[in-house]
This record gives C-alpha cells, sequence and structure tokens, in this order.
C-alpha cells in the first residue's frame, strides 16, 4: 500500500526505525506494526503453517487471521504477536515465524505488574456503544472503569471518521469525571465469575527501550464490577472462495482502517461485498483519491444510499456477481480478482481485494461465562440471547447495525447496569447522526471454485483449513460443530479461529443439510488473547516466587558455611560442611558428636502452639491418641493425633506447662495445619468449649542440644537450673536461665536417643542463645548438626517423620505406635481403627531394614519385592527412609512392609535400574532399643 | 476467583479463604457402613449449596456459605453462631 502524503492518526513529525526480519523500516507515531509494515511495502508477512503459502495481513484488528510474529525487542523474545495489534515504537524488532513461534530461553529482565481494582460499572470497548454507557455512568457519580483494547479509544468511530469531535469531547468529559478512570492499550481478556474480569494493558511494552523510564512492561488488572457492560463490537466476516488467501485480500472495514488511521491506499483497490457497507471503503478510497477498480457485489440492487453514493462518485458496481478465484504475481500476492458476473467472467486488475462478508457480534468474553446466544437469520451470526447476571451487552456486540443504534443501545445498557447497582443515570442525549438506508447484507458464506478444487478455499488460514477439509470431515460422518473443529483444526490457532468460525459452521450446515442455527459455533475460551507467563507471574520470581522463613540463629549458620535446604517455606541447615569435606563426611562428624559427645540443631523451625483454657485438657483429650489429663505439669509426652478415618495427622510433643495450660510441638512442615486443625474442631463442633489456641512458632527460638555431654554443657551455662538425673528425669520440663537468659524454657525431649534437651528463648535471643552453646561447648567437642544427620539419628532409633514414613492412610498401629493408643477414652479417630479395611492384616506396616550388600545405600521410594522377575513384580512395600549409619557402620532404612511387623528376619529385594539389593526385614529401632542412652 | 463475604471481614477475595466443604454432623453409634458413609461420601449437587469456608488469612473464622455450584454465585454467608442461612 502507498502512504498518502496527509492524513489519517500517524504523527508524521514522529518517524520510528524498526526492524523487520533484519530489515531497517521506518514507520510513525500512531502506526501498528502492521500498518507501518504495509506503508512499507511489506505485504507478504509469512507462509502459512501447512502449506508454505505466502500470506499477508487480513485485518486491522481482533480479526486477523494470518499476520503473527515473533517479537524480539520487548525483554524476553515473545511468540505468535498479533500484528495488528503492536504499537511501532523505536526499535522495536520483530521476526516472520510461518503461524509458529519459539519460547524465550532467555530470563526477562522485564517488569510485570499486578493491580486490584473495584469498581460499579466496568465497560468494555470503547466504540459508540461504549462511550454513551461510559458517559451515561460517569455522570451520574458511579465508579467506572472504561477499557479499550486499542491503543486509541474510540472504535469503529476512527475507521469511519464518524463522530470525532464528539468522541473528543466525550473522552475530556470521561477524563473530568472523579470517579472514571479510561485505560486504554488493555485487552479484556478473561471473565471470571461473579462479574471478575481480567485485563491485560500494555505499558512500557509500547515503547522504546530509551523512553520506558519505570515503566512496567505490561499490568495485568484483575478488575472486579458490580455490572459490567459488554461493548466489544462487531466483527467483520471474510467470504470463502479459492486463493482467498493471498496478501492483498483483506477485510473491507479493515482496508478503510487503513486509509482513515494510517493514511495507507492501494494502488488499485476491489471489494467484494454482500453489504452495503463494503461501499464504504470503495468511498474511502475514492475520497483519498486511489484508484479504484469497482464493487463485486453479490446481491441484486437495492435502494441503499451507499450504492447510490458509489455510483454518484463514478465507482464501477458489478452486482449479483462474486470473486471466484484471484490471480497472484510471482510472490503469490493478488494482482487480479476473476469475477463471475451474470453475463460470464472478468479477470479485473486489482492489488487489494477488500471483502465484507458481513458483521458479526464479537462474544468472546460473553462466551466464556456461558453466555446464550441465538442465531440471527439477518446477521447470519449468533447474537447474545441474554446476558449473564450483572452484565448488559451494548451496541455492535449485540446486534445492532447502525451508528444511531449502538448509541442508544449503549446508553440504555448504561443506564439498565446503574440501576442494578443503585445508581441513577441523569438524561443524556445523544450526539446527531445522519441516518441512511441500508440493504440488508445477504448471507455468502463461500463462492464455489470454478474449477472445482476447494483445497485451496480457506475457512481458517491461520490453520490452512479449507473447504475441502470441512467436505472430508462432514465426509467421514461428523456433524457436530466441535468435532469439525477438531478434525479440521479449523478454529484451534492462536486466534480461536475467530473470522472462521461461522463461516465453518454454514459450510458445515450446507454440506449436512442442516439449517445454520441449529450448528451453532464452536466455543471461546478465555483468554481472548494470549497472556504470557511472564505477565501472569508478575513479580512472583526467581527469590519473589515465594516467601523464604529463616530462623533468628540463620545468620550464625551461615557464618558456619551451612548447605541449606528447604523445608516447606523454610531455610533449614542440611549439614555444615568444613573445607575439604564431603557431605557424607560432614554428616558422619554430626553424627560422631551427637552420639559421641554434644551437637547442636536450630529447631525453631518446629511448629510450636499454646493452649490453654480451663477445657484445654478435655480438648486436647479428644485430639490425642493418647492419653492427655494424665501429664503432670512440667512434665511431656509424645503426642500423636489422627483425623477421623483413623490415619495419622501429625505426631509431636505435648508440655504440660501449668494446669490448664499446654505447650506443644508440631512437625515444621505441619505447624500451620495442626493450628488450623484444632481451630476448625473449637469453632465447628465445641465452640462452647473454653480452649485459646495460640500460635508460638515464631516467638520462640529452640535449640536442641544433643549427646552424652549435653549435661555438662547445660550445668555450666544454667548454673540455677537442676539438672540432674533424679531431678531432670526424661521428658521433665523447667524453666531457668540458660546462658544469662532468664526464663529459659528447658524441655528434656529427645529425637535422636541421646539424652538431650530442647531449649525455648524468646525469638531474637536465639542468637545469643546459639552461640554461648557453642562456644562453651568447645571443650566439648561440640557440633552444629543439619536436616540430614537428623534424619540419620532418628531413623537409627525407628523414630518416624509424618509424611516421610507415613502416607495420608497409615494408621498408628500400622507405623508401630498401637503402644501409645489410649483405650480408656474416646479421641478422633478411634472410630475408625474397628473399620474392616483398617485390621486387614496385609496392610502396610513399619519395619526397618538391612541390605546385604553393607555399604550400599537404597534410594528412598524403592519397592520392595519377594521374588524378582520380569516386569511388573508384586510390590511389597517400599523404602520410606534409607540412610548410611556412622554408628552401626553400615546402611540401614525404614520401610512400610506388607504384614511387615510379622516378617521380621525374612529377604526381600530392591530391584534398582542397574542391579537388584536383597534387604532382610528387622525392628525399626536399629540402635540402643532400651532406651538407655536417652534416659541417663 | 470469588469474591466472599467474610460475616466478621467483609467481601475479600476467595485466596484469602480455605475451603471446608459441606458440614456433616458425625454420627454417634453408627454401624461400619454408616461411619464408612460418612467418611468418605460428600454431596455434590448441581445448584445451592450450603458449604464451611474459613478465613485463613484474616479474622480465621469458620462460617456458612451458601453458593450456587452452577453459576458459583453466593447468596448468602452467615456466622457459625447465627441462624444458619
Amino acid at each position: 500500500m502507498r502512504r498518502l502524503a496527509a492524513g489519517g492518526r500517524i504523527r508524521r513529525d514522529r518517524p520510528l526505525h524498526f526492524q523487520w526480519d533484519g530489515r531497517e523500516l521506518e514507520g510513525f507515531e500512531g502506526d501498528t506494526l502492521a500498518s507501518a509494515l504495509l506503508a512499507s511495502g511489506v505485504d507478504v508477512v509469512g507462509t502459512s503453517a501447512s502449506f508454505g503459502r505466502p500470506r499477508g495481513i487480513t485485518s486491522a484488528g481482533f480479526e486477523e487471521a494470518s499476520a503473527f510474529a515473533q517479537i524480539l525487542s520487548g525483554g524476553a523474545s515473545e511468540p505468535l504477536v498479533r500484528m495488528t495489534g503492536v504499537a511501532l515504537y523505536e526499535g522495536l524488532a520483530v521476526e516472520s515465524r510461518n503461524a509458529k513461534g519459539v519460547l524465550a530461553s532467555e530470563t526477562d529482565g522485564g517488569r510485570f505488574e499486578k493491580r486490584y481494582a473495584h469498581c460499579d460499572l466496568l465497560v468494555i470497548g470503547t466504540g459508540p456503544a461504549g462511550i454513551a454507557a461510559a458517559l451515561v455512568a460517569s455522570a451520574s457519580g458511579a465508579r467506572v472503569i472504561v477499557v479499550e483494547a486499542d491503543d486509541e479509544v474510540g472504535g469503529s468511530l476512527l475507521r469511519d471518521e464518524e463522530l470525532l469531535e464528539w468522541r473528543e469531547q466525550s473522552l475530556a468529559a470521561l477524563a473530568a469525571a472523579p470517579e472514571t478512570r479510561v485505560i486504554a492499550s488493555a485487552t479484556a481478556g478473561l471473565m471470571m465469575d461473579q462479574n471478575g474480569a481480567i485485563l491485560a494493558e500494555r505499558v512500557g511494552c509500547r515503547l522504546a527501550r530509551s523512553v520506558r523510564g519505570g515503566r512496567c512492561e505490561q499490568r495485568l488488572w484483575h478488575v472486579r464490577a458490580k455490572a459490567i457492560v459488554i461493548a466489544t463490537g462487531a466483527l467483520e466476516r471474510p467470504i470463502v472462495f479459492q486463493d482467498n488467501d493471498r496478501p492483498g485480500v483483506m477485510l473491507a472495514s479493515a482496508a478503510r482502517a487503513y486509509v482513515r488511521r494510517y493514511a495507507l491506499v492501494p494502488g488499485r483497490g476491489l471489494v467484494f461485498t454482500a453489504t452495503d457497507d463494503g461501499y464504504r471503503t470503495a468511498l474511502a478510497w475514492r475520497a483519498a483519491g486511489a484508484d479504484v477498480a469497482g464493487i463485486i457485489d453479490s446481491r441484486p440492487p437495492g435502494r441503499g444510499q451507499l450504492p447510490k453514493n458509489a455510483a454518484t462518485a463514478g465507482i464501477r458496481v458489478l452486482r449479483e456477481s462474486v470473486v471466484e478465484t484471484t490471480l497472484g504475481d510471482g510472490t503469490g500476492r493478488v494482482r487480479a480478482a476473476r469475477v463471475r458476473t451474470p453475463s460470464g467472467a472478468e479477470e479485473i486488475q486489482t492489488d487489494l481485494l477488500a471483502v465484507s462478508g458481513g458483521f458479526e457480534p464479537f462474544l468472546d468474553l460473553h462466551l466464556q461465562r456461558r453466555g446464550s446466544t441465538k442465531y440471527d437469520s439477518t446477521l447470519g451470526a449468533p447474537v447474545p440471547s441474554s446476558p449473564i447476571p450483572g452484565q448488559w451487552i451494548a451496541g455492535a456486540a449485540n446486534g445492532a447495525t447502525t451508528l444511531a443504534d449502538c448509541l442508544e443501545d449503549g446508553a440504555r445498557a448504561g443506564r439498565e447496569a446503574l440501576a442494578a447497582v443503585g445508581f441513577s443515570a441523569k438524561d443524556w442525549t445523544p450526539p446527531t447522526t445522519a441516518t441512511l438506508d441500508e440493504d440488508a447484507p445477504s448471507l455468502l458464506w463461500r463462492v464455489p471454485a470454478p474449477d472445482g478444487d476447494e483445497s485451496r478455499s480457506f475457512v481458517d488460514l491461520f490453520r490452512d483449513g479449507t473447504v475441502l477439509g470441512v467436505e472430508r470431515a462432514v465426509g467421514a460422518g461428523i456433524r457436530h460443530i466441535e468435532h469439525v473443529k477438531r478434525y479440521t483444526v479449523i478454529g484451534t490457532g492462536v486466534e480461536q479461529g475467530r473470522s472462521a468460525k461461522t463461516n465453518a459452521a454454514a459450510l458445515t450446515a450446507r454440506m449436512t443439510e442442516r439449517p445454520l442455527d441449529m450448528i451453532g459455533a464452536s466455543g471461546s475460551r478465555p483468554p481472548v488473547e494470549p497472556l504470557s507467563f511472564r505477565l501472569l507471574a508478575g513479580r512472583a520470581t526467581g527469590e519473589r516466587f515465594e516467601p523464604v522463613r529463616t530462623t533468628a540463629i540463620h545468620g550464625a549458620h551461615v557464618a558456619e558455611g551451612a548447605v541449606f535446604e528447604p523445608s516447606g517455606q523454610w531455610l533449614r541447615p542440611n549439614h555444615y560442611p568444613r573445607p575439604g569435606e564431603t557431605m557424607e563426611d560432614a554428616v558422619r562428624r554430626e553424627c560422631r558428636a551427637a552420639r559421641g559427645a554434644v551437637a547442636v540443631m536450630d529447631v525453631s523451625t518446629l511448629g510450636k502452639i499454646d493452649v490453654r483454657g480451663p477445657d484445654a485438657v478435655w480438648f486436647l483429650e479428644q485430639l490425642y491418641a493418647n492419653a492427655i489429663g494424665t501429664i503432670p505439669v512440667g512434665k511431656a509426652r509424645y503426642g500423636l493425633m489422627c483425623r477421623l478415618d483413623g490415619s495419622i495427622f501429625d505426631d509431636g510433643v505435648v508440655m504440660r506447662t501449668g494446669n490448664d495450660r499446654f505447650f506443644i510441638t508440631a512437625s515444621t512442615g505441619h505447624a500451620a495445619a495442626v493450628v488450623d486443625w484444632m481451630e476448625e474442631w473449637l469453632q465447628t463442633e465445641w465452640p462452647g468449649r473454653r480452649v485459646f489456641v495460640t500460635s508460638m512458632t515464631e516467638q520462640l527460638s529452640t535449640v536442641a542440644v544433643v549427646g552424652p555431654r549435653s549435661r555438662e554443657l547445660l550445668v555450666e551455662l544454667s548454673p540455677d537450673l537442676e539438672l540432674a538425673k533424679e531431678a531432670f528425669p526424661f521428658l521433665a520440663v523447667r524453666r531457668g536461665t540458660v546462658a544469662g537468659i532468664p526464663d529459659a524454657q528447658v524441655a528434656r525431649v529427645s529425637f535422636s536417643g541421646e539424652l538431650a534437651f530442647e531449649v525455648s528463648v524468646p525469638w531474637d535471643l536465639g542468637p545469643a542463645l546459639w552461640s554461648s552453646l557453642v562456644s562453651a561447648g568447645e571443650p566439648f567437642g561440640i557440633q552444629p548438626y543439619g536436616l540430614e544427620a537428623l534424619q540419620v539419628l532418628r531413623s537409627e532409633k525407628g523414630y518416624i517423620i509424618v509424611g516421610q514414613d507415613t502416607e495420608a492412610t497409615t494408621t498408628p498401629y500400622d507405623a508401630g505406635l498401637a503402644w501409645l493408643v489410649s483405650k480408656e477414652k474416646d479421641f478422633i479417630g478411634k472410630r475408625s481403627f474397628t473399620r474392616p479395611a483398617l485390621q486387614a492384616p496385609d496392610r502396610p506396616q513399619l519395619v526397618g531394614f538391612l541390605p546385604e550388600e553393607t555399604d550400599f545405600v537404597i534410594p528412598e521410594g524403592a519397592g520392595l519385592v519377594s521374588n524378582v522377575s520380569a516386569p511388573p513384580m508384586e510390590i511389597q512395600g517400599h523404602v520410606t527412609t534409607s540412610h548410611w549409619s556412622e554408628t552401626l557402620g553400615r546402611a540401614f532404612g525404614l520401610a512400610m512392609v506388607k504384614g511387615g511387623r510379622a516378617r521380621h528376619g525374612e529377604r526381600l529385594y530392591a530391584p534398582l535400574e542397574d542391579r537388584v539389593v536383597p534387604v532382610t526385614l528387622v525392628d525399626p529401632v536399629h540402635y540402643d532399643k532400651k532406651g538407655v542412652r536417652r534416659d541417663v | 476467583m470469588l469474591l466472599i463475604t467474610c460475616p466478621c471481614c467483609g467481601p475479600r477475595e476467595e485466596n484469602e479463604f480455605r475451603y471446608g466443604g459441606e458440614g456433616v454432623a458425625i454420627p454417634t453409634e453408627a454401624d461400619e457402613r454408616t461411619w464408612a458413609r460418612f467418611l468418605y461420601y460428600r454431596d455434590s449437587p448441581a445448584g445451592l449449596f450450603t458449604e464451611r469456608w474459613v478465613h485463613t488469612h484474616g479474622c480465621r473464622q469458620w462460617f456458612l456459605v451458601v453458593r450456587d455450584t452452577l453459576t458459583h454465585e453466593i447468596s448468602a454467608t452467615s456466622r457459625l453462631d447465627e441462624a444458619p442461612p
């Protein structure tokens, strides 16, 4: 196309440079990528996906069926971007990708943001109907958000050069309304339940890097509106004929937009129309001084005003005629159309064939919410039958066809929506518009190929779906439109076959000899246009992906060179390697310290819960499988909670710190769930019970002091605590000064089987406690130890980790914890223990195992079988925990094995990828079965 | 995403809440079959459904919601100590 010297909405004083497939080209501010390419003479923008045919730009907006490209200059490379929706900017770099995209492999440096907004009324679309609705609403004082996908507000007014002055005044009025916000360059992509809408606003990505400043690339809006007016307008429908996919074949309304908005005219334009609107395009060309080859109108002469105007302008009109094929030049671009007239055939030279098959409501947003439609026989397309509650559909989206009707319908929608949310609209006078007599469009879906070859009559340009494809689908017995879609892949492209769907339905109707209203149209999926993952992620990437929780003592772990491991959101030391040490070396050293001297671990991440109140004992008796009321004040007990179905929910230590007061620990990963569990029971089952549950996890730093010399160490640091065995036995809980910190809680509990104390102090005193322990412990050979050593120590003792050694169905009996289940009382889960399924003898039960290759650590999760054969083998169980034990001097582990408790001594096999490891089942307690070391 | 009116805190986005499903009274004196049905079976009606939610990232209170499972429209919410909606 050719750029006119004057006119259009582009800024000729602001030239912009961009790159197309490495070529340096120029356009102007106000151009889209599509218009700038057309102005630069680039009208082949890619080749089609399946057939490799040259393809051009078919539209100026959402109807686009083939012009999609890879944007290279937007931070990370972005695939399949609609070229008619990309605002030109200095330095824009684009690559044609032949209907395929590539995902970026590089990290995106751009910033993407999210905003949340609430409003009384959300108006989507700013054509005449949308502006009218917005004006009515904003004058009432309601909170209004108006969103426009185009970079300019105005919709069809811009391409039709109608009411432009009114548009300016309206924009000024909306800008002045204090509660109204107009967001342009933002696509309403998703309609959510309860009138939620997601908008993707293009911000910095529309600008040259040098002027982006602090702007984000794009902004994702989550808008919640009390009412929504959908004024998304209408889309023009192409007509299917042979070789209708050549570059230079374009929708007629788009060709008009290129004249009016971008000052682009063809060398010699030809219009093929089934509507009066097609005449507007020819008239616009003529008014711009372009050569118009003529108008091919499939309809007989009528009474419409526009054809009269065309005649007055001296434009040649061929009635009752159709384009039946096109002819191309060497590159495949259109050079002529072959026209079938009542008197024969004629070849008409043209470099731009503008096609108008009629307009149909753009209802993707309505259809996303499964809004209902009915077939409109005048438009030949679905129109909304009733909007979703809380929504109003207005203007061309509602089936209106004239400017006056769109304005009136927009105002109606605005008034009704306002009334529904409690505002009263003021009187509003629509601007004066000229009314033209227009003849109804004819429903012309396709023109049969003159030579019968329908393999080049394209229904879906993006997917290379043809009339022949639909014929084959119907020939294969397919009748449902959704099946036709899958068989032909028509409508499965990135543009969801927006300009193909109705034609595909009409062809299916014709071929299956059914009326079109029986066929329906294939659905519309959210989002309307693709949203990039980087926009959806927003700023929640990298270290901001998820909060990272660290303990107060974290700095000390870092200073000691800990290797960290995520544990839920917590970051916990896994081991503390010394220079030159492997992980295995470090873990063995840490274990030796815990079993032979003294070792410390930061266990502040343990869930810590304060439960108090007159009904606390009663409440905990319900929750725990073991007896709680018999715990004396100042003592602790290992406790186990079950779900109603009898499975283990969590374990931990219950310390009775007063008559009506308990301090409970929960496993790190379940801390929040345990508090929630307690609250749920209290609120939903026992609201009358007087119990308060308070999470203390982040109030207290806790350090486990573990090992045969732990008592000696604490004696040094706690002169006022009586730590002798008789005065401070296993499971006792005391308070006293530790390392100068008064009122520390010291509990003699052990998750390692060694003599051990857990010391809890206020959170921010954790580092002081830690450093005192470490320095005072130096003469005893103290070592800090991490999760890996903890795992070794606890599994040597057969102590389970809920969620690792147990699964969602494991009961206390399965886990070998029947000894602590109370027979005296009722508690949550008890009723289920008698269920036959929970009594079955072949349930998986916790066992220990020893691999016969003593130094081979079997991977956790490995299956265990009785007989090794070709797969599938009957699985007897699986390995839940597996380590190398410094204490035992060999590999060992825990497993869940069918009926395992009665199978100690049995030999099973772990078939691995490259070997089979025989194991012997043993008691889960591998070390110090009598607990002598713990009780010293 | 749903907008849920917490009886204590007012309308908030769904991601502040946790779903609790249908509230079913725990049967007493249940035979094995009744108990198993209680544990593993819940209603899933198409239409109005009274369900429990908890405002996890707010007041942490459990409450009742009447939601249309077809449209997600929420017609009422109420505190547990109020008469059910």
